[in-house]
């Protein structure tokens, strides 16, 4: 009964394996191998003719038929899910039935003393137990009062004497009801029968697929519009532009879908064209992206001289002279603060304290700010800083990720209750902490927050894991950017560049760069290299969106004129219309290595990740193998179960089973003995009969 | 040992089962010609196809690359050979103009030769590939070379950059293919320019000037040429090596991943044949018992 419930599943999973590999479709054309290398051909063809019209719509369609089939992938992927909780929820109706058929057979088999026990009854019933083996997986015993208990995953009944319990299907988990009304969530404890193979299918392999063809797109989106937003098509852009990603309400640039990509090492550089003299001038902004090496320090004695009650600082660098080394230049901070409304700016010139309303905030000489920093400070009731202090530990589930918090429910750590929401690329999450509770269990991390702290309602911090799911996190309260924060410190050093472009933020937390009168905007250069931000606010980008299923083209190149091939001569702030060289860049990333993440899927248990380092067409060929890989294995244990199976029935029936030469010669002997028995008679009868007739 | 009835009948089936089995793989072998259908039947053979295939797909649009460059190269290099020949008859001109035995006169209309290779010059500098002009740089769609005036010309302005046009020839490497026009042509056009106003204006130690000058822009251009020869050499090297690996790739897929069909319908032979004699004995077997003979 275990090979048949065990034969049952391999059988299930592998026949859906085929369709998994069909929907990846890799033997035709329209494998994503293909499509990907005609994409990265397609910039090589524009390589060729930089000017040609033909060339750039070639390299717009494929990047639209690349997107479009990997959001085909995504929903033939959900289809088969789909599929799996359609067989599911009719298997469980199955189940029940034959559970209740059981159970019935059981109740007249009770009653019967056991010498007049009806066989016919007990075949049936092993029948009936046989195809409940195909279904899920089962254990039996012979009770002894004559009835049959059968259990489920690992001893939940299902039939117990003659009463039968049921399976019903929830959320896509497969609860077992027990007698009492409660339910049990039993999904990752079945083991075997079609269920088990269906659940696997589901659980294991479609999400492990996923997942990964999420995490390629992801990097592929990013690959190409890193490099795509440093190059320039073939004109500047004379109309505003705003970028395709959004923060989220904090506004930290950290909580973009790409932020934890942005390299606060490098900077940000906008080239402005001014078309009123022919022939056209050209200048460069640049903003600095670095991030201050050092937070301030908060003496324990000193607090904020703000209203009464909890509130919140802002505090911004809006100007540095120098290099912004504290205790040798002059470093301007503006402060506000949420509760009471009130505003100032202070300055440290040569020193390396400042008082922001009352509160010495106090930096090491030689620590080196940048402008356009800013944090957020929370004060208690006194005026007192009670920022919240995160440790982070353990290994994340999901690497290379990007994890956004935000608090849902504020308050202060080890005393009221607090409720924070979590997401990353995968998957969301909540937790809370109370007066007991300092800790919280996070996808495979364990965050350790300080007591005392105190988070207000919307607050946000992020936790960005790296290649071996190591968490860093990045408090409100370090020095960080805010889409403000660069807004301001853009157009402070645009105005000082003498050109008119500003920059200003949607209300919908995204970023425009407008150009002033008579004037054209581009970014990057041959000589530059950028931090990422344009690419993560997506300015100047091919692709919109962050995995799989959102993948498209930037609607912006429509106009095909702005498909960035071409380079800024970084002397000049001019380039050539038959620049080629941000093309051939772009060709070149199918050869680059990337680090994506590789999943592995169990049921009952976490979805972990680790680092795969291969360029994206091998990622993908090693999707494509371990799928072969797993399809083999399965096929191969469905064969061995089935002959298993068929060796034990073997054995069974050569024991029970009839044979019908045997019985005809079992027929023959009793009817050899019955007529030589009945010959018997006749002479015996003869003798009585010559005894009755003697005189 | 006894052999129930049923066990006959379960196994008849099961065999027959199998055989069908095999029988389905050998016909789907010799129909489709291909041994990889689906990626269970080799997963290390199917995913190395894959990456095959990426490869032979690079390696054609490398060799339409290569195609681009030999074109802008060819046309470079007769620009400049008819270059050649105009710079070697005006030193004729300035040689024979810079004797004693030439006046006025004879110099203007030799100044006039002159003035139409100017004009020649000019339009082999702007000579054009595919509606783009191959001396200006990057800035193909912008004329190279642009004289004041026709009637009298004092200057010829260029107008390109100086990013020379470039093809990729392989993943970290590009060849140049265009010129930057002010580098190949600018002393040049002074040289000829010059020649042209010493002769309008009769004046013999510049036309002796203009000789050494041609002299050293002849070699030049002749410099360039060899420099565009020398390219011309890698990239029909490139190409031999793209034709081979193309190959190389192309046969290691087909080993991979095609039939062989002599095999393949040997094994079909095979199994039809197991599964007549599967099918003639389980008939026989099945009919047969005991029964029949009482």
């Amino acid at each position: 009964m275990d090979y048949t419930s065990d034969y049952e599943a391999s059988k299930e999973t592998s026949s859906y394996m085929n369709i998994l590999e069909t929907a990846f479709n890799e033997n035709t054309e329209n494998g994503i191998n293909t499509i990907m290398s005609q994409f990265w051909n397609s910039w090589l063809d524009l390589s060729n003719n930089p000017t040609g019209s033909p060339e750039r719509v070639a390299v717009y369609e494929k990047g639209v038929h690349i997107a479009e089939r990997l959001d085909t992938l995504t929903n033939d992927l959900a289809r088969i899910e789909t599929d799996m909780n359609n067989e599911i929820t009719a298997i469980i109706s199955s189940v029940g039935t034959i559970a209740g058929q059981i159970a019935e057979l059981n109740n007249t088999l009770i009653g019967q003393q056991s010498g007049n026990v009806s066989l016919d009854m007990m075949d049936r019933r092993n029948g009936l137990l046989y195809d409940l083996a195909k279904l899920v997986d089962i254990n039996s015993f012979e009770q002894p009062d004559g009835s049959l208990s059968v259990l489920t995953a690992g001893g939940f009944n299902l039939v117990s004497g003659a009463t039968s319990l049921s399976l019903t299907l929830s959320g896509g988990r497969v609860l077992w009801e027990g007698s009492m009304g409660s339910t049990v969530d039993i999904t990752d404890k079945l083991t075997g029968g079609k269920i088990k193979g269906w659940l696997e299918m589901r659980d294991e392999i479609v999400t492990k697929y996923q997942a990964e063809v999420d995490s390629l797109a992801k990097e592929f989106i990013w690959a190409v519009n890193y490099q795509h937003s440093q190059g320039v098509g073939q004109q500047y852009a004379d109309s505003a532009i705003t970028g395709t990603y959004a923060t989220d309400s904090s506004e930290m640039l950290n909580t973009l879908a790409f932020g934890h990509k942005i390299d606060y090492t490098e900077d940000f550089k906008m080239w402005v064209e001014d078309t009123s003299v022919s022939p056209s001038t050209f200048a460069s902004v640049t903003t600095d992206m670095g991030l201050s090496s050092a937070n301030p320090t908060y003496p324990g004695a000193d607090s904020f001289t703000a209203a009464a009650g909890q509130t919140t600082y802002t505090i911004t660098i809006t100007n540095i002279t120098g290099n912004g080394e504290a205790n040798v230049d002059n470093i301007e901070f503006t402060w506000s603060e949420s509760a009471g409304g009130l505003s100032g700016v202070e300055n440290m010139n040569a020193a390396t304290t400042v008082d922001i309303d009352g509160m010495d905030l106090t930096f090491a000489a030689g620590d080196l700010l940048v402008a356009g920093n800013t944090l957020k400070i929370n004060t208690d009731g006194g005026g007192n800083d009670v920022a919240v202090s995160l440790t982070p530990s353990g290994t994340a589930n999901s690497i290379l990720d990007n994890y956004k918090f935000t608090v849902s429910s504020g308050g202060t750590v080890g005393t009221n209750t607090i409720t924070v929401n979590w997401s990353n690329s995968f998957t969301t999450g909540s937790f809370t902490l109370d007066a007991s509770t300092t800790t919280a269990t996070v996808d495979g991390m364990t965050l350790t927050f300080a007591a005392g702290g105190r988070f207000a309602t919307n607050d946000a911090f992020t936790i960005e894991t790296d290649s071996t799911g190591s968490p860093t996190a990045y408090m409100m309260s370090d020095w960080h950017w805010t889409l403000d924060s660069f807004v301001t410190q853009f157009n402070a050093d645009a105005t000082v560049a003498g050109v008119g472009v500003t920059a200003s933020k949607t209300s919908t937390d995204n970023i425009t760069f407008t150009p002033g009168a008579n004037e054209g905007i581009a970014f990057g250069d041959d000589q530059f290299t950028d931090s990422g931000l344009t690419a993560a606010l997506g300015i100047n980008t091919f692709f919109n969106g962050i995995d799989a299923q959102t993948i498209s083209v930037n609607s912006v190149l429509v106009n095909k004129d702005y498909i960035a091939a071409a380079q800024i001569d970084a002397a000049t702030g001019d380039y050539g219309v038959g620049d080629s060289r941000n093309a051939t860049d772009i060709a070149n990333i199918q050869h680059s290595t990337r680090s994506m993440a590789q999943w592995t899927y169990a049921r009952g248990s976490d979805a972990t990740s680790s680092v795969l380092n291969v360029s994206m067409a091998n990622y993908y060929q090693t999707i494509i193998g371990t799928m072969g890989i797993k399809s083999a294995e399965l096929s191969l244990t469905a064969e061995y179960k089935y002959e298993m199976m068929g060796r034990i029935t073997e054995q069974r029936d050569n024991l029970s089973a009839v044979s019908l030469d045997e019985e005809m010669i079992n027929l023959m002997k009793y009817q050899q003995a019955y007529t030589m028995a009945s010959k018997l008679l006749s002479i015996g009868d003869e003798m009585l009969m010559t005894l009755i007739n003697a005189k | 040992m006894r052999v129930a009835q049923k066990t006959i009948y379960d196994m008849t089936r099961f065999r027959l089962g199998m055989i069908t089995d095999d029988l389905n793989n050998a016909t789907t072998l010799v129909s489709t010609g291909k041994r990889l259908n689906k990626a269970e039947d080799d997963p290390i053979g199917y995913t190395q196809v894959l990456s095959l295939k990426s490869n032979v797909s690079y390696l054609e649009q490398i060799k339409r690359n290569t195609g681009t460059g030999k074109t802008w190269l060819n046309a470079g290099e007769t620009a400049l050979s008819s270059v050649q020949d105009i710079i070697t008859q005006a030193k004729t001109v300035a040689l024979s103009m810079s004797g004693g035995n030439a006046d006025s006169s004879v110099r203007s209309a030799a100044a006039e030769q002159i003035r139409g290779y100017v004009l020649q010059m000019e339009s082999l500098a702007n000579t054009r590939v595919q509606g783009q002009y191959i001396f200006s740089g990057t800035k193909t769609d912008t004329q190279a070379f642009a004289l004041d005036s026709q009637q009298i010309p004092t200057t010829a302005t260029y107008s390109g950059n100086d990013v020379a046009y470039s093809i990729m020839t392989a993943k970290d490497t590009t060849i140049e293919v265009g010129h930057d026009g002010d580098a190949v042509f600018s002393n040049l056009f002074s040289s000829m320019i010059s020649l042209y106003s010493d002769l309008k204006n009769n004046n013999p130690a510049g036309i002796g000037n203009a000789i050494d000058n041609l002299d050293t822009d002849f070699d030049t251009i002749t410099s360039t040429i060899s420099g565009i020869g020398a390219k011309g050499v890698r990239i029909n090297t490139k190409e031999k090596i793209i034709a081979d690996l193309s190959l190389r790739y192309t046969e290691n897929q087909a080993e991979l991943e095609d039939a062989d069909i002599v095999e393949a319908i040997t094994q079909l032979k095979a199994a039809e044949l197991a599964y007549q004699a599967a099918l003639s004995s389980s008939a026989k077997l099945m009919q047969m018992s005991l029964v029949d003979f009482l």
